[in-house]
């Protein structure tokens, strides 16, 4: 019996690894872009000062960069576009470690608000404490909101509707026909 | 922390009858901003040779080596004791807008400059600096062609009491140079005449780049382990301001 359900699962068709985890960095690349969408009001209304990846590169990248001033001034002369690549970036890297997840858990219906709101919480309390950020001490409580939504989000759009990161593809009419055989 | 604790002992010294071309010769061989000129008489402060007088001397259009150190140096320099709280000594500096101060117990046992000063700070103390480099960068710096001489450009620097000279890139979204005292410095104890030599070929090489929003730290930071005095801070559009050392130790004292 074993046996039996074993050759049938292996015969349905799956998506591969390497296509799941192109999917992640598009998915996680978009979400990034999406949360850059809504930094840019919290922003613009003040709520938020300094976003992270704009942290790193004001308060951390000079120290690495003194040395060679080419490097350094490109940084300063091209930041904003710097700082948006880093982010989507992340983002990106986020969204290829989000289909390392387990299935059960990324078909979970809170995946999304989970893993962004983890991802906010790995940062302050790991990635920011190293790189002995400012944003780690001087954070105001309204922008520790506004980050833990902007993550929430990416989360979000990341996870999707989850069907994209399941391992099993759906065949198309498969349950319909099903459906309408039981008829 | 303590004056004694942050000077050169091993201080340089000049003659008052020695011409300035060698004296800054010796400078550079040294690699330091300034050389103590002994007393005219026994019991008077010491005199103190800058850099900056050297400058001074190349922007008049003189040649420093028909020049004699007696014409140019500063007679009793603005001192400081070994016991003095580095505090004190950094606001002597501000105060007077000089960047050195000869350390003297009876004689003169050290120079302490606004670099010992900032390198000795910690970085405890220079976390402080919370601004950005925007609030405490000059605007109104001197911008120069690279073909204008070294002459030219040290005595437009000593008319405005600058240390440092943007150079314009020679090609647009080019990373634009910088000349400080210490590049001409250079030129005047080569022995090379300032009146000819071109600004492009003097360019700063321990000088980097910042944006405007970075912060002051970082750029004290870097200042110190970089030994730049100067930091060419740019944005999109070009050359924002110049931040000099002198600009970082007047904000973390107030």
């Amino acid at each position: 019996m074993t046996v039996v359900r074993r050759v049938r699962r292996a015969a349905l068709p799956t998506v591969g690894e390497g296509q799941r985890l192109l999917a992640g960095v598009g998915r996680g690349t978009l979400a990034a872009m999406t949360m850059t969408a809504l930094r840019q009001v919290t922003t613009g209304l003040g709520l938020v000062d300094q976003t992270p990846p704009d942290a790193i590169l004001k308060q951390r990248a000079f120290g690495v960069v003194v040395r060679t001033p080419r490097l350094a001034f490109f940084l300063a002369t091209r930041q904003v576009a710097l700082v948006e690549l880093a982010h989507w970036f992340y983002g990106a890297v986020g969204g290829a470690a989000f289909t390392r997840l387990p299935l059960s858990m990324r078909r979970h219906k809170w995946v999304g608000f989970g893993y962004g709101l983890a991802t906010w919480i790995g940062f302050e309390l790991s990635v920011a404490p190293v790189l002995g950020l400012d944003q780690a001490r001087r954070i105001r409580p309204i922008e520790r909101l506004m980050f833990a939504v902007d993550h929430v989000l990416y989360g979000v759009v990341l996870a999707g509707d989850r069907d994209w990161a399941g391992a099993e593809r759906r065949l198309p009419g498969r349950r319909r026909r099903t459906r309408l055989a039981r008829r | 922390m303590r004056v004694a604790e942050a000077m050169t002992r091993d201080f340089l010294t000049a003659r008052a009858e020695e011409d300035l071309g060698e004296a800054a010769r010796r400078m550079v061989e040294r690699w330091v901003g300034s050389a103590i000129v002994e007393a005219d008489s026994p019991g008077s402060a010491p005199g103190i040779l800058t850099e900056r007088d050297v400058v001074e001397v190349v922007g008049a259009g003189n040649d420093p080596r028909r020049t004699r150190v007696a014409d140019h140096f500063t007679p009793e320099a603005t001192s400081a004791a070994p016991d003095w709280p580095l505090e004190r000594a950094a606001e002597a500096m501000h105060r007077g807008g000089v960047r050195h101060l000869v350390v003297t117990h009876g004689d003169p046992v050290g120079v302490v400059s606004i670099v010992d000063i900032m390198r000795s700070w910690t970085s405890e103390r220079r976390r402080h600096l919370t601004v950005q480099i925007r609030e405490a960068m000059r605007r109104d710096f001197l911008e120069v062609e690279g073909t204008e001489t070294v002459g030219e450009a040290a005595r437009q620097m000593v008319e405005r009491g600058l240390g440092a000279a943007v150079v314009a890139a020679a090609k647009p979204k080019s990373p634009p140079g910088l000349v400080t005292d210490r590049e001409i410095l250079v030129v005047a104890a080569a022995g090379r005449d300032p009146g000819t030599e071109q600004v492009a070929d003097h360019l700063s090489k321990r000088m980097t780049f910042s944006a405007p929003d970075w912060s002051l730290k970082q750029a004290a930071d870097a200042m110190t382990k970089g030994g730049f005095h100067h930091i060419a801070v740019v944005d999109r559009n070009g050359t924002a301001g110049v931040i000099s050392i002198s600009d970082v130790v007047g904000r973390l004292l107030a």
